[in-house]
């Protein structure tokens, strides 16, 4: 009996350690191309203090659009009530631009905004299982002002925390 | 955090030793013996040769691992235990691709957590402390961001030197299958010191440690070992 117990107790802890030791690349359990979240928000008017007071606004079918590695314009369309945006930096630039448009339902040139990220890509090693990424600092962030106000760093760090809005606009 | 985490890999490590002395518990007579049980003399070295890593290397292509053990009885059911061995990992995903090697040693003890009823009886269950070194050479790293939208960048990381400390706290098994030959099992947990050290691209194992980029790791060993024994001067013949 107790013998029996002891070949099973082994039997499970080496069954175990064997399945841990012999998975060839854990599965990578985090992104590898960092994000800059922006939200978007309007001036509602100020509090007692007069401190300005911005509520978060919903845009209607927002698209945002760059032109790829390869010159090809890409467009991702975002599903309507939409309040918070995503795009990716290009780690073989200092800047890049991203046309976004808040409401794709009235499509006009004169809709469209064209946003200019400035920053600096650093490399780094996430894992084994998930190679190494680049992670970003905002410099600076520059905005034409069809449909947005303008533009504020909330956040200077792009990294694996996909938890933070880095970039507030403001609508009109 | 690490302390935590220690805590958490001491409470496992005890809780499944009490298991094992449960399970390896004699039957108690009515009376019940404080008196404390007498030294059990003799030399003992016995030294072993792990067969789970091998046998782990013989079902992946990326890495090897080859352990050995000697441990020393000196005295009250403690061990004197020294282990060392070589690896090599051999990365070739499409995003990363480098070598390693290391060897390693491990010096420490082993606390029996049984009396010996005999001085024939070396069977024991046992806790153990070790502290763990291992010297890593990484070849020349080649990685590629996979980027679909602004296209895949390509780079090197310079071949690297490393040192690895860690501690270790184990427990295990080994018993007496025949005459001199023994088996028996260790499971560890190792938590390392200098983690600051593997930022910029820790290997993805260690022989002796196990996975690099993990800072805590479970690990477990298989030994098969031949005991050597001999009487302490003074011994009454048994």
């Amino acid at each position: 009996m107790i013998k029996n117990s002891c070949k099973f107790i082994l039997l499970i802890v080496a069954t175990v350690f064997f399945y841990a030791c012999t998975q060839e690349r854990l599965p990578c359990a985090q992104p590898t191309i960092m994000s800059v979240v922006m939200g978007c928000h309007k001036w509602i008017g100020v509090d007692t203090l007069g401190n300005p007071i911005f509520k978060d606004t919903i845009l209607n079918h927002p698209t945002v659009t760059a032109r790829d590695s390869a010159g090809q314009l890409r467009t991702s369309i975002y599903p309507q009530g939409s309040n918070s945006l995503i795009v990716h930096m290009s780690p073989i630039s200092d800047s890049c631009q991203w046309i976004i448009s808040a409401d794709t339902t009235q499509v006009s040139l004169d809709s469209a905004d064209v946003i200019t990220f400035y920053y600096q890509s650093q490399l780094n090693f996430l894992s084994n299982a998930c190679g190494y990424a680049y992670f970003y600092t905002l410099q600076k962030v520059v905005t034409t002002h069809h449909t947005f106000d303008s533009v504020q760093i909330a956040n200077t760090t792009v990294n694996t925390n996909v938890n933070t809005e880095h970039v507030k606009i403001f609508m009109h | 955090m690490l302390i935590q985490s220690m805590l958490k890999y001491l409470c496992i490590s005890i809780c499944l030793l009490f298991c094992s002395v449960d399970l390896l518990a004699l039957p108690t007579n009515d009376t019940v013996d404080i008196a404390k049980p007498k030294e059990q003399y003799g030399h003992q070295i016995c030294v072993g040769v792990d067969i789970f890593q091998p046998f782990i290397s013989s079902t992946v292509n990326y890495r090897t691992g080859y352990e050995f053990t000697a441990d020393y009885y000196f005295k009250n059911d403690v061990y004197f235990v020294v282990e060392a061995g070589w690896g090599d990992a051999n990365i070739n995903y499409p995003d990363l691709v480098y070598k390693s090697t290391n060897n390693f040693f491990r010096i420490g003890i082993n606390k029996s957590l049984f009396a010996r009823l005999s001085p024939k009886d070396w069977d024991m269950g046992f806790v153990g402390l070790r502290y763990g070194f291992a010297s890593i050479q990484r070849s020349n790293a080649t990685y590629t961001v996979i980027d679909s939208f602004w296209g895949n960048t390509t780079g090197s990381v310079p071949a690297q030197e490393l040192n690895c400390h860690w501690v270790e706290l184990s427990g295990g098994m080994r018993v007496e299958l025949f005459k001199g030959i023994c088996a028996g099992y260790t499971i560890r947990g190792k938590f390392r010191l200098n983690n600051n050290d593997f930022q910029l691209l820790a290997p993805v194992y260690i022989a002796g440690y196990g996975r690099g980029d993990k800072n805590s790791v479970f690990d477990f060993n298989l030994y098969i070992s031949y005991a050597i024994r001999w009487k302490r001067k003074g011994d009454s013949p048994h």
